[in-house]
């Protein structure tokens, strides 16, 4: 299956803000992380699929768009 | 009502409440703001003029199960008054066009003044942290999530607190001494505008995926949460 991955922050000047990944069918947002060498990160960054805060467990679908959201600083 | 926006968030001398209007700048920043009847709902530093050239990315429907639209700051829909358009302004309550005539609840500029406490609460860019100097800061986001997040804590503070909410949040450069962000929540009594206006802010500064890059004279850094990440 493919989807959309967006990086925010530090991680887009490090990896770039857009990557369309192609990705086993039982893929999570640790295998999204994992695919850009981004293992380290899920400790204290977030995951979003499709706008919504989700778990770096939770499965991902096909056409899903997956944020990888490092600890916000808004306001 | 929430709001991302590149213009700046003009609220300066003009606010008095009941009436809160927020948005809308001068054609020339050269010009100093001039003193409106603010019951023109026009723009206060030039008549007849509304915003241009800004970028309201989203705002909150009327319906949360809608999905966020681009609209036209122009005429952004009043959060009190529905069906009532406000030009070049964000107006949370407003006074009646006639200050010398009473009010009737009829007259569509008319608030439903059931709120009696307003707290504001605006968050401006230091020009000074500790020892660091900011030059100024640049602030991006996920835009559709946070307007998403943006909703959700306002569907919060009404459900929690009773509170009428305006949350604005610029994006792009700005400079110290600018306003980066200001919510706004009104409510019967003043503790519970205290407290809606306390989690406004605090939940977005948690939960609303904005970040903020800051530039210094010896470099720029990411703030990430409590880090700060050198940036490339």
């Amino acid at each position: 299956m493919r989807c959309r991955v967006l990086l925010f922050a530090h991680l887009a000047d490090r990896c770039g803000p857009n990557h369309d990944l192609t990705l086993p069918d039982d893929a999570t947002g640790r295998t999204v992380a994992s695919e850009l060498g981004l293992d380290n990160i899920t400790s204290f960054c977030r995951v979003a699929i499709n706008s919504r805060f989700a778990s770096w467990d939770d499965p991902i679908s096909d056409g899903d768009e997956v944020a990888i959201l490092p600890p916000v600083s808004g306001g | 009502m929430v709001v991302l926006i590149y213009e700046p968030i003009r609220l300066d001398s003009w606010l008095k409440p009941p009436l809160v209007v927020l948005g809308s700048s001068p054609a020339d920043p050269s010009q100093p703001p001039t003193t409106k009847d603010p019951n023109t709902l026009e723009s206060p530093s030039v008549p007849g003029r509304t915003v241009k050239g800004s970028v309201v990315l989203g705002s909150s429907p009327a319906d949360p199960s809608q999905p966020a639209t681009t609209i036209d700051p122009n005429t952004l829909e009043s959060p009190s008054v529905p069906g009532r358009t406000v030009k070049g302004s964000v107006v949370l309550g407003s006074s009646p066009a006639d200050p010398s005539q009473p009010p009737t609840t009829k007259d569509p500029n008319t608030f439903e003044c059931s709120n009696g406490g307003l707290v504001i609460f605006q968050g401006i860019v230091r020009g000074r942290t500790g020892d660091v100097e900011t030059e100024y800061l640049e602030y991006s986001a996920h835009t559709e999530m946070a307007l998403r997040q943006m909703r959700e804590i306002e569907n919060e503070a009404r459900r929690k607190f009773g509170a009428e909410v305006v949350m604005v949040h610029r994006l792009g450069r700005l400079s110290p001494g600018d306003t980066a962000v200001l919510v706004a929540a009104a409510t019967p009594h003043r503790s519970e505008a205290f407290e809606a206006c306390r989690f406004l802010i605090d939940t977005l500064k948690q939960d609303v995926p904005i970040w903020k890059k800051e530039f210094t004279r010896s470099g720029a850094f990411w703030v990430e949460g409590d880090r700060q990440v050198a940036a490339e």
